[in-house]
């Protein structure tokens, strides 16, 4: 018997749990990742900028720009999990849905591994 | 169902899921690779001086060729010595730019990113091409963008980014057209105008193209070869002719450099750590390729045949410049594995995370190599328009290395290059007596001596006799963006002082010290700018001078204490010795022994030097200058913490607390005495751990 979205009826709260687990976990992370986003941000920076560390100039811009990240990325995150989660509400099962989760665990997982880099 | 089975569904599921998401992360991870190439580009656009060596030289051609001269000259018997090491191409991309806005380095850089970008864009058409594959192409474009040695390199005023774009441009229109009369000749007139940017690229992309050509029509691959080495030998023939043999002096011995295989393996291991993912998958290419993928015959000899190419970087004074046509065949054999991936999903996911990762250490090489490099060239803004204002000013001609370009700003030709004349002297190609014989006369105002740190490059770019001959004759006398300005000897002891005493100080100070001073608990580590033994170190007063038997870089000077009257003080002069043997810098007037021979404040005592205390050791030039208080009689205290003449000048010698309370008498003979009231100069609040500070005068304290 199939549901309204044309998924399996018995296997339509497991999926429920699953996408509530996903959409949690990955606006979790991604709160999370501000602060790694803003390192590997001023860890670019003080390689483009930074000369002489703790006395230098530079370092008051390293301030400013770390805080406008903080908040830049705060609000970005904040959108980005109310968003998705209305997108998956509306497309919940769908492949569209699916595919979206799959990019957000990208770009989050990406930022994980880029600041074993950067 | 089974659980193979259903391992296979969910596989099957999971599959376009996985691809997504790795092509995803590549993406974002090239998209920031583009960010900081951008940034780095737009850094080095808006520099308005020289960003490498090599830049200034090609500057110098583009005026000679717009004021109708040749950059060709046969012999070096007269000045200038310079060299075109290229074929004329590259500067005659720049000349229209000089003769529309005078001699700059912007118009050469802008060159140079463009054709970065076309290059780019032409590895990313080739793979595209063949495969039609969107990803893949995007991938190859932007993979080549992100590796660092195309970063540090698409903004400089060189011949190589210029010579790139026209051989792979060439390499596409054959992808593109190989059966095609007009793509062969349009791909061999390409060829050509890169072998006559930089005649390096006779190899890899032509050999390419041949062997292309082979697979598909043999008489297309013989025309080819046919028009590219019959074109290129009849302007080789005819530019030699119309130079007197000068194009070949130029461009083929003059560039027989001395090959070092240490260099090599150097490169490659760096080479392994900025990009072990290309380099596998370039191997693999090697491999697998022939029996799989359609343009294996375009790509495997152009990999190879750059890998021959990227072998001569063993050359003395060869950069990174070698490994570009390197880095645009692995960027294409990677780019075109993706492609042929498309149909194996797993593999495919599997290379676009591996990428992904190569791209991440890539980034990290950047980061913490050219952009880092291109900080520190950007970083003194004051000191390089001091530097212009100097070269500027000088009367006569001036010679320099790193930045002989501050004297093309200013629309003033080169005198020499002292790489390239080095480099033909140590193979006995050239005579250097005439320059030497001005270099003793003091015959140029300024010369400019580049130090890198920790990297000794000036002993490539001069013979040891001129090294020899400038310190001998000229003075250091400023240290500006890490360039040591040297004049002539007879202008700077004849012409005006320097900082020679503080207002209102009993002494004068001791020496020069314009990088400053380590003061470690009231002793002083002046460090002047310049070579070993060519900073000159004066009595700080009238007194009698004493230098015991076993003082090999040291001497001491008895004078009446002007801060404490009646008694009897001691200036010490130490560590003015060579770091490597010990020789001695202290003038013939006061050998060993010498003991209350009288001196002038002002006299010559002898020159700053490298001694760290033990040979073999040295550190950067300085004088160990410290005022020690006399004994009863009037003698030198052989206790003084710190201070033993020809050990190591370290803070560990230095204690923080004396173990016993000493007699403030004691406490005199123990430790040096400030030396600040004597000199005038500021001093640090803090005791026993040193503490770098400006030579200033307290006056000038804020």
């Amino acid at each position: 018997m199939l549901d309204e979205n044309g998924l399996p009826a018995e296997n339509k709260s497991g999926l429920v749990l699953l996408a509530v687990a996903l959409w949690v976990f990955t606006s979790v992370l991604g709160f999370l990742e501000i602060l790694t986003v803003r390192a590997i941000i001023l860890r670019i920076y003080g390689h483009f900028a930074i000369t002489y560390g703790f006395y230098s100039r530079e370092l008051q811009g390293a301030q400013v720009l770390g805080m406008g990240t903080l908040v830049v990325m705060g609000i970005l995150c904040l959108g980005v999990a109310i968003g998705c989660g209305e997108y998956h509400l509306k497309h919940f099962g769908q492949p569209q849905s699916w595919r979206l989760f799959s990019r957000t665990i990208a770009v989050e997982v990406a930022i994980l591994v880029l600041a074993l880099f950067i | 169902m089974t659980t193979k089975q259903q391992a296979k569904k969910w596989g099957t599921l999971i599959e376009p899921f996985l691809e997504d998401g790795a092509k995803i992360m590549l993406l974002m991870f090239l998209s920031l690779a583009m960010l900081l190439f951008l940034i780095h580009t737009a850094l080095a656009l808006s520099h308005r001086y020289p960003l490498d060596y090599g830049e200034a030289p090609l500057v110098d051609q583009a005026m000679r060729l717009a004021a109708g001269q040749s950059i060709y000259r046969p012999d070096l018997s007269s000045p200038p010595y310079t060299i075109s090491n290229y074929p004329p191409l590259y500067p005659l991309s720049m000349t229209p730019f000089v003769r529309l806005f005078g001699p700059n380095f912007w118009a050469g850089r802008a060159i140079s990113l463009l054709c970065t970008l076309a290059s780019g864009a032409f590895l990313a058409l080739i793979v595209y091409t063949y495969s039609q594959d969107r990803t893949a192409a995007v991938i190859t474009g932007m993979l080549f963008l992100a590796i660092p040695y195309v970063v540090g390199w698409s903004p400089l005023a060189r011949v190589d980014m210029l010579a790139l774009a026209l051989s792979t441009a060439g390499l596409y229109v054959l992808a593109r057209w190989p059966t095609i009369r007009r793509g062969l000749i349009a791909s061999a007139l390409l060829l050509i105008a890169a072998i006559y940017t930089r005649q390096s690229y006779a190899l890899a992309a032509p050999l390419a193209a041949f062997i292309w050509l082979w697979t598909h029509d043999r008489r297309q691959a013989l025309g080819l070869a046919g028009l590219v080495s019959g074109i290129s030998l009849a302007l080789f023939f005819a530019l030699n002719a119309l130079t007197q043999g000068g194009f070949f002096y130029n461009i083929v011995t003059a560039n027989v450099n001395q090959f070092d295989v240490e260099r090599v393996q150097r490169t490659w291991r760096n080479l392994w750590e900025a990009a072990p993912v290309l380099l596998v998958l370039g191997g693999v290419f090697l491999l697998l390729a022939p029996r799989r993928v359609k343009t294996w015959s375009l790509i495997i000899p152009y990999l190879v045949g750059a890998c021959l190419s990227a072998a001569t970087i063993g050359k003395i004074g060869s950069n990174v410049n070698y490994l570009l046509e390197l880095s645009a065949a692995l960027t294409l054999a990677a780019g075109t594995l993706v492609a042929w991936s498309r149909e194996h999903r797993w593999l495919r996911v599997l290379l676009l995370i591996l990428l992904a990762l190569q791209v991440g250490q890539l980034m990290k090489t950047t980061l913490e190599g050219p952009v880092e490099h291109m900080k520190w060239r950007l970083h003194p803004t004051k000191e390089l328009k001091d530097l212009e204002w100097i070269v500027q000013t000088a009367d006569g001609p001036v010679l320099a290395d790193e930045f002989m370009g501050m004297l093309t700003l200013h629309n003033r030709s080169l005198y020499i290059q002292p790489f390239e004349v080095t480099q033909l002297a140590n193979a006995g190609l050239w005579d250097q007596t005439d320059l030497l014989t001005s270099i003793r006369n003091q015959e140029f105002p300024l010369i400019l001596i580049h130090h890198f740190m920790g990297w000794p490059v000036y002993k490539e770019r001069w013979t040891s006799e001129m090294l020899s001959a400038i310190i001998e004759n000229y003075a250091s006398t400023d240290f500006l963006a890490q360039t040591i300005v040297f004049r002539p000897r007879d202008v700077v002891e004849s012409g005006p002082p320097g900082l020679e005493a503080c207002p209102g100080a009993p002494w004068r100070l001791p020496t020069r010290g314009d990088l400053g001073m380590w003061w470690i608990t009231y002793q002083l580590g002046i460090m002047g700018e310049g070579y070993e033994n060519t900073v000159p170190v004066y009595a700080v007063a009238d007194g009698l001078l004493l230098r015991r038997s076993n003082w090999n870089s040291a001497v001491a000077i008895q004078h009446d204490d002007p801060v404490r009257p009646g008694e009897k003080v001691w200036s010490f002069y130490g560590d003015m010795a060579d770091g490597e043997d010990g020789e001695s810098f202290i003038v013939p007037d006061f050998p060993p022994g010498s003991e209350r021979v009288p001196v002038k404040a002002g006299q010559l005592l002898g020159y700053q030097g490298t001694w760290s205390g033990s040979p073999g050791r040295p550190i950067w030039t300085h004088l160990h200058f410290a005022v020690v208080p006399a004994l009863e009689d009037g003698s030198f205290p052989n206790e003084i913490v710190g201070l033993v003449p020809e050990d190591e000048f370290s803070p560990e010698d230095v204690r923080l607390v004396p173990e016993e309370e000493p007699s403030p008498k004691e406490a005199e003979l123990e430790f040096a005495l400030d030396p600040s009231p004597y000199l005038g100069t500021i001093r640090s609040q803090v005791m026993g751990v040193p503490t770098w500070l400006p030579l200033r005068c307290q006056e000038s304290v804020p």
